[in-house]
């Protein structure tokens, strides 16, 4: 009996289980033929999913469902590839039921693939160009400036995470050697598909997995259609401005690209007289520590200019300026190439400005200067570079040479307070540099380097002083810097010895009318250095130690020797980098820093070197000593597009060299003498860039703080003195919806001093760019910028507006700049010797019809 | 003679599942494009690749897209009798891909996974498709204009968050996710390790998934398989050895290159 009832109870279940199955069947509408693999679903009324099944081959499907849980609600959904979806209530629905499907094809509307924005793959970060870019956007530059952890400088050099780039690469190829603005500012952004940032770049092949390098490199991939055919760009724009002097605008731009496998060219014609400074594109940006330390130093007269406005220069810059220049890159074999550089500029510009000064002088006095001045400026110069490098991982080999020839003719007059009176200078220079590196890697000594840096420049300056004396000088500079090296890998452990020797020796005199102000003088300055290096390697950690032994000498003839001295110099650096996830790394460094001051461009004697200044040299600093803690903090997620970086850094250190400032018949002296005095700082900077997932959005805030608190002199005695500059900038840009693109920019620079009194000097900018994209072929931009000035609490407003319509490859553009015609832009600054108040002219409106084409 | 029917019996249905599959539909319907984000090694930053889902009659194929072109070109170059030093030739200068593993659903029958990796060599297994249960949660979103619904599975040892689209009555997905009232249009397991977003669709025509000659790939089980990969990537040089390499790579100095062990981050656990 027990085991009857137990059998019902055991049945019942079985009963009860089965019931909470359910089959169907799937067969086509016409033929009744079963359907297999079709998809069955029950939802809810929310479309929630409660089971599913897959129908087998004879088109039956089994959905675990306990009928009486059942509501109306219910659906059963069926669908299968090639066949109508069809959807029935489940309380229709029986078991073993028949379902039919109608043939019929479901299309699902067409989403083009957005490529992602921001790909990693190990160490190259690749950015979409389509993902970044904007409507106001022309160049790669411009796109460049929007792509998280990438920032491109006012003078054209691009940096990532803080750190500028070693290569800039077009296809792979290295066209434009260190002179990447003309790439990177003429080349139209829709002919670059994606940027590649390739972190760590080791840009000698030799040298890869053996030497560390913190340096990213650029490299541009083109659109399939820019490679292996010619490309033409060009553009011709004429215009009205209210400038009485030049009211007819005029600018021309004609450009020939072809980027093969095995040549690639640039070549560039650029003419108008819409502000443009041209003289930028054709400085090099990228330059080693070799040849830093023999690189044409400043001209020691200087032209009659004005530091240029960060609000761009087209708004301040008046004259004509036209460029020529080619590139060249053949591929002679796999990687062995031969690169031509030629290039010519012309400039005639007319400035107009107004400049208050006022120094803070050694004897306590403050000088207040104001002075308006028209300046007329016409540069002519011609570069010639060529370049053979061989990049194997067996061999390297790098030989340049390159040439410069400068003539500057710069006149004018200036209205002082007092006076009044005519400007003229001539900073010419000649410049000629060759470059020869070699890295070879070797079985019994390690990797061997051996490089050599000449460099001779001749520049014979003049220069009108306000007295109405003409100073005329002459130098003539060689330097050499040469330097072997040989680098040993012991499993983690790289150890590099280098010898060195660097010289810079210079001839110079110069005349004030007919009497000498720098009698003849023979400077040399050279430094036989050893230079040590250990660094040990793991996954996580990276230690160096770097110690250099020096013998410095020092000479001055004339032709008696005037001043002599040689010395022996320790200094030496320590780092240690960890890295605490592949995200983010930590970089701790110590330098210890001990330098003679270089005294072959610093001749004995007056010398001018404007019409109201001048530097007196009366004897030599002892070494200059510094030490520095420094902490830098990376942290970048390429994927979720964010990328932070933290530098901190403090010094303390003695400068040996002071200046003494004085003001005598209108001439502003600074005097250098010998006399240490402790100098200790700190600095901070901080960047943080955000790729937002909306809008084609990206978000970019930046900070830094300076703080240095040194000597001067101050009624023959040395003083202390505290100087404070931070700034601040916020922007962001994106495209919330089809028909909008908003680009804005909130930027903040203070700068104060504590000495005798305190004294600070706030600018602030708000910069907006709105454009509407009405359709494909026609978008209207309007930038909009304020600016105030803090003390002053005083502001002005400019504004531009380009409306462009494109059709096919070409487009059509019509300008409008400074709608509100405003005539003035004024920037303040402070140092701790002066505080400057500059009064900008800016050009007035202006109006310009602009047709573009590429092709 | 009983012998002789059970001969003929075995051929005939040999040549009849062969005419079979060849009936089978190829042709490519619609085509699903996702950003995949993933991780190979333990500790390791995440790196990402497109990939496609294929989707005809009778298959499914989801793929690196880079890897798909590869497969195109060599399987086009294949028909034509080219030589393997032309299609290694051919293929040098396409875009590199990260994940050389294609997965095909009801290959070789209906029901049946199949999955072509490599680790030095090709290894092919083949499983049958399991049926994943799944959690509608509460929650919407929009993916390429499409409105999405949240469902949530725990599938070979991992919890997945996925959005699928029910106006796409499609009851397929990236990788192994499958079964919803839609297609799957983004997934993420919760370990943060994997993800795939779609980014585009469309419906080609005239072309076929390309299915590889397998009949040299290793045939494994995925168990086998995972094994496999987890030696090669904690022994390079051991692992190479096995197969027959020296397991020795050089520096340029000469030096012996150094492998790190590294741990495999799978997808299935």
């Amino acid at each position: 009996m027990r085991r009857l009832i137990s059998s019902i109870i055991f049945s019942l279940a079985v009963i009860c289980s089965i019931s909470a199955q359910i089959t169907i069947r799937v067969v086509e509408k016409e033929s009744h033929d079963p359907v297999e693999s079709a998809y069955a679903a029950v939802l809810t009324g929310d479309s929630s999913m409660v089971c599913y099944g897959y129908t087998d081959e004879k088109g039956n499907c089994v959905l675990d469902i306990d009928l009486k849980a059942i509501s109306p609600e219910h659906t059963l959904n069926v669908s299968c590839l090639g066949y109508s979806r069809l959807s029935l209530p489940m309380i229709q629905v029986s078991n073993g039921m028949h379902i039919e499907l109608a043939h019929g094809a479901f299309h699902i509307k067409e989403v083009k693939v957005s490529a992602e924005r921001i790909k990693l793959d190990g160490d190259t970060i690749e950015y979409s160009v389509r993902g970044f870019s904007q409507p106001s956007d022309r160049s790669i530059a411009d796109v460049l400036a929007k792509m998280p952890g990438v920032e491109v400088k006012s003078n054209g050099s691009i940096y990532f995470n803080g750190k500028p780039i070693n290569k800039f690469y077009i296809e792979n190829m290295d066209l434009m050697g260190s002179k990447y603005r003309l790439a990177s500012q003429n080349l139209d952004f829709r002919k670059v598909k994606s940027v590649q940032v390739l972190q760590n770049h080791q840009k000698i092949a030799a040298l890869r997995g053996k030497s560390f390098s913190e340096n990213a490199a650029i490299n541009l991939v083109l659109e399939d259609e820019a490679k292996n055919i010619p490309i033409g760009q060009g553009e011709v724009g004429s215009g009205y401005s209210d400038n009485s002097k030049d009211a007819m605008l005029v600018n021309a731009r004609l450009m020939y690209m072809l980027f093969s496998k095995r040549h690639q060219n640039l070549s560039i014609l650029k003419a108008g007289n819409i502000g443009k400074n041209l003289y930028s594109e054709m400085q090099p940006l990228l330059m080693d520590e070799e040849e830093l330390s023999v690189a044409s130093s400043a001209n020691y007269v200087n032209p009659v200019s004005i530091a240029h406005l960060d609000i761009g220069e087209e708004r301040q810059n008046f004259g004509r300026s036209a460029l020529a220049a080619t590139n060249n890159l053949n591929k002679l074999k796999e990687q062995t190439f031969f690169r031509t550089q030629v290039g010519y500029y012309y400039d005639k510009t007319l400035r107009e400005n107004h400049i208050e000064k006022q120094y803070l002088l050694s004897d306590g006095s403050r000088t207040d200067i104001v002075e308006v001045m028209e300046n007329t400026s016409e540069k002519n110069r011609v570069d010639l570079s060529l370049c053979y490098e061989q990049n194997e991982e067996r061999l390297y080999v790098m030989d340049k040479l390159t040439g410069t020839l400068l003539l500057d003719r710069n006149k004018g007059k200036y209205i002082g307070r007092n006076d009044a009176g005519e400007l003229y200078t001539r900073p010419d220079n000649r410049y000629l540099y060759n470059q020869f590196r070699f890295t070879k890697p070797t079985r019994k000594i390690g990797m061997l380097s051996a490089s050599s840096d000449i460099a001779y420049d001749c520049k014979p300056q003049k220069l009108l002083l306000i007295n109405g004396k003409m100073e005329k000088l002459k130098s003539d500079r060689l330097a050499l810097a040469n330097k072997s090296e040989i680098l040993k890998k012991y499993r983690d452990l790289t150890v590099t010895h280098r010898i060195g020797w660097n010289v810079n020796r210079n001839a110079i005199e110069s005349f004030l009318d007919e009497t000498k102000n720098i009698p003849h003088q023979s400077l040399l300055f050279s430094d036989l250095y050893y230079r040590g290096n250990a660094s040990y390697k793991t996954d996580k950690t990276t230690f160096s130690g770097t110690v250099n032994l020096h013998w410095l000498n020092r000479e001055a003839k004339t032709p008696e020797t005037v001043f002599a001295d040689s010395r022996a110099a320790v200094d030496g650096h320590l780092s240690l980098r960890y890295v605490m996830s592949p995200k983010s790394n930590l970089t701790i460094y110590y330098n210890i820093d001990n330098m003679s001051q270089d005294i072959a461009e610093n001749p004995q004697g007056i010398l001018y070197t404007d019409y109201r200044s001048a530097v007196s040299n009366e004897l030599y600093g002892n070494l200059d000593r510094r030490q520095t803690l420094g902490v830098r903090l990376y942290y970048s997620d390429p994927i979720k597009g964010t990328f932070f970086s933290l530098g901190l850094n403090g010094y303390d250190g003695t400068v040996s060299t002071l200046g003494e400032y004085s003001f005598r018949d209108g001439v502003y002296y600074s005097e250098r003498h010998y006399s240490p005095t402790g100098i200790h700082g700190i600095s901070g900077t901080v960047r943080y860039n955000q790729a937002l997932p909306f809008w084609k959005s990206t978000l970019s805030a930046s900070g830094s703080y300076t703080r240095t608190a040194g000597g001067q002199y101050f009624q023959d005695d040395i003083v202390g003195y505290t100087s404070e500059r931070s700034s601040i900038t916020l922007s962001w840009s994106g495209r919330p919806s089809r028909w909008l693109a908003i680009d804005g920019e909130y930027s903040r620079y203070d700068s104060s001093i504590k000495s005798e009194g305190r004294t600070r000097r706030n600018n602030s900018d708000y910069r907006l760019t709105l454009s509407g994209i009405f359709s494909k072929k026609f978008d209207v931009s309007a930038n909009m910028q304020y600016s105030v000035l803090g003390n002053d609490n005083k502001g002005v407003f400019l504004s531009d507006i380009i409306a462009r319509y494109q059709f096919k490859k070409m487009s059509l553009e019509m300008i409008l700049n400074n709608i509100t015609d405003q005539k003035q832009y004024i920037r303040e600054e402070i140092t701790n010797i002066m505080q400057s108040r500059t009064i900008y002219t800016l050009r007035p409106r202006e109006y310009m019809i602009k047709v573009s084409w590429v092709m | 003679m009983k012998k002789l029917l059970v001969s003929i019996y075995f051929i005939a249905s040999i040549l009849f599942s062969a005419v079979n599959l060849y009936a089978q539909d190829k042709n490519v319907k619609y085509r699903f494009f996702y950003n995949s984000t993933f991780r190979v090694f333990e500790g390791a930053a995440k790196t990402s690749e497109q990939k496609v889902l294929e989707i005809s009659k009778d298959y499914t194929m989801f793929v690196s897209t880079n890897y798909e072109r590869r497969l195109w070109l060599t399987d086009s170059l294949t028909r034509v009798g080219a030589s393997r030093e032309d299609k290694t030739r051919a293929t040098a200068r396409l875009p590199r891909c990260k994940e050389m593993s294609i997965m095909y659903k009801n290959y070789p029958t209906k029901g049946k996974l199949t999955m072509r990796e490599n680790a030095l060599k090709y290894y092919v297994y083949t499983e049958d498709v399991e049926k994943i249960n799944w959690k509608t949660l509460p929650g919407d979103t929009t993916i390429c204009d499409f409105s999405c619904k949240k469902a949530q599975c725990t599938f070979r040892g991992r919890t997945w968050n996925v959005w699928y689209a029910p106006e796409i009555s499609i009851s397929e997905g990236p990788w192994k996710l499958a079964g919803l009232p839609g297609i799957i249009m983004a997934a993420t397991d919760t370990k943060g390790d994997f993800s795939y977003i779609c980014v585009g669709m469309d419906e080609p025509t005239g072309i076929e998934i390309v299915i590889p000659d397998m009949s040299s790939c290793i045939k494994c089980t995925r168990e086998e398989f995972m094994k496999t990969l987890t030696r090669f990537h904690a022994d390079p040089s051991g692992y190479e050895k096995s197969l027959g390499g020296t397991g020795v790579a050089k520096n340029i100095d000469g030096s012996i290159k150094k492998y790190d062990a590294k741990k495999t981050v799978f997808r299935d656990l």
